[in-house]
């Protein structure tokens, strides 16, 4: 497990894939001056040329010309290179695949470059820091041994079902989770849905019994970690 | 010799009436010859003879009626087609106009700190028309199909308002009509939807109350949203669902209405707006589809 000061001394490594130059240029240029190291192809056929060096986090635009995006999520996902994946177009159901097939995270364009590095940044935070059973996620603390969510050191009231959600978002806080996802996970065996219990309910009751940013919607996609 | 005399009667008679057959025959196909080609000089009288070749009249007439309706969709969807292009690139135009404005006075005043943030305010205007368009011609081509999963309207209601970021000026109340009422159809195409519609009533001047109620029989279930922001012009109501159509004090670009029309059409649903007290009640119905 890498800690906070491994990550400090080290610098992350990005392979950018995007065919417009002038696009590419500018994000090489905004990460090299905050610290990045960036390596760019415009090309998939290029991209998977430069997978025998490794990379901490790849930008994927998966809208080239050359050939299909899937195959090097798939290659990059083998290769534990986290992916963050950009697209111009509002294609929900294409970022929900993608998202299926490993991807981190996904940007649309345009986006801000501060955004972006952001992003990054989350993307390469370590998965908390686990003590035992614990897990620690900003002012979240997860006790799985006791099933117990503590929020800036208050154990937190939560019904079964909330509970598993919230879990799942502190044990994968870099993940953007789909509707669909969370729907198979947790209600495909309940009976009748109550109308207390539907997915916004529950997640709208999470945030009113820690803060409103703890879980973000993603419109037309699902929820990830504030 | 009688014999000889039948047999000549019966020759002869049977002759005419082959020969009679044969000019009828030839007259008639004449006559599907005259028909085609008075349908083809735009002439489209029904044929009133009766016999066995009014059969093959009534098909060639149908066929052609068909073709005819055919040609006439094609010539009006390659017109809407340009019209509609025409729409878009006004869209288009007035941002970058706009733009254009700036930057000449960028250069020409030398004023970088006050007309940036404009200029960005344009650019993400123009984005959001582009995304807009995006979402329609998915919408259109159908490449996106359509989910039926079965969910709550209360969640779809719940979704909708957290979305569209109704300005707090507006009192919303959902009603306890909604809870326990399920619909099935694809969940975030009908948020989208709905967001429109609640988004439309936000943008009202007078608004300050939206009410959302939901109603149920064995053909459909209805979702109701009644604003109180004036309700609409006699001569707009035809026309609010059209795409581009917007009134002068809209900000949007009249799309809203006209996506949330087209979606609802694609589950099974219809959607209506009339006049209420003080506003108007958009009312949208989701039958219940036998598969």
């Amino acid at each position: 497990m890498i800690g906070k000061a491994d990550l400090m001394n080290k610098q992350i490594k990005i392979l950018l894939i995007e065919d417009d130059r002038e696009i590419a240029e500018q994000i090489q240029r905004y990460l090299h001056s905050r610290d990045y190291i960036v390596e760019t192809a415009p090309t998939y056929f290029e991209a998977r040329n430069k997978l025998s060096a490794f990379y901490d986090v790849a930008l994927v635009d998966i809208n080239l010309p050359d050939g299909n995006a899937g195959d090097l999520v798939l290659r990059l996902k083998e290769k534990g290179i986290r992916m963050i994946i950009t697209t111009v177009k509002n294609d929900e159901n294409f970022i929900v695949k993608m998202l299926d097939q490993g991807a981190d995270d996904f940007l649309t364009k345009p986006f801000a470059l501060e955004i972006l590095r952001a992003r990054i940044d989350a993307v390469m935070r370590t998965i908390s820091v686990m003590e035992g059973s614990k897990i620690t996620y900003n002012d979240l603390v997860l006790d799985q041994a006791k099933a117990m969510i503590s929020y800036q050191n208050h154990q937190i009231d939560l019904t079964s079902l909330e509970y598993a959600v919230l879990s799942l978002f502190i044990q994968n806080p870099n993940r953007v989770f789909t509707r669909d996802q969370l729907l198979e996970r947790f209600w495909e065996n309940r009976d009748k849905v109550v109308n207390d219990n539907t997915l916004t309910a529950t997640i709208k009751r999470i945030r009113a019994k820690t803060s409103a940013d703890i879980i973000i919607t993603v419109r037309g996609i699902g929820y990830r970690m504030g | 010799m009688k014999y000889f005399i039948y047999i000549a009667i019966w020759l002869l008679s049977s002759g005419l009436v082959y020969y009679w057959g044969k000019r009828h025959t030839r007259r008639r196909v004449e006559e599907i010859i005259q028909l085609i080609q008075q349908m083809r000089n735009q002439d489209y009288s029904i044929p009133m003879k009766q016999d066995d070749f009014s059969v093959l009249e009534d098909h060639i007439y149908k066929l052609f009626i068909e073709l005819v309706e055919e040609r006439e969709r094609t010539r009006q969807s390659a017109k809407s087609q340009i019209d509609y292009l025409e729409d878009i690139a006004h869209q288009i135009k007035t941002p970058i106009t706009n733009m254009l404005l700036r930057t000449e006075t960028m250069q020409d005043l030398n004023q970088k700190t006050q007309e940036l943030p404009l200029l960005k305010k344009q650019l993400q205007r123009l984005n959001s028309l582009a995304d807009i368009l995006l979402k329609l011609s998915s919408l259109d081509a159908k490449t996106d199909d359509m989910k039926k999963s079965e969910f709550e309207l209360a969640e779809l209601i719940d979704y909708a308002l957290e979305i569209a970021e109704i300005p707090d000026r507006i009192e919303v109340v959902v009603d306890y009509s909604l809870i326990g009422k399920t619909i099935k159809g694809d969940f975030y195409w009908l948020s989208e939807a709905v967001i429109n519609l609640l988004k439309n009533a936000g943008n009202l001047a007078k608004c300050t109350k939206i009410k959302i109620k939901a109603d149920s029989n064995p053909l459909y279930t209805s979702l109701h949203i009644i604003d109180n922001g004036g309700g609409i012009a006699k001569e707009d109501i035809h026309k609010i669902f059209r795409r581009f159509y917007k009134t002068p004090d809209s900000k949007g670009f009249g799309i809203g209405l006209a996506m949330a029309k087209s979606i609802v059409e694609r589950n099974h649903g219809t959607i209506e707006v009339m006049n209420v007290e003080n506003g108007a009640e958009f009312q949208i119905k989701f039958y219940n589809v036998t598969e």
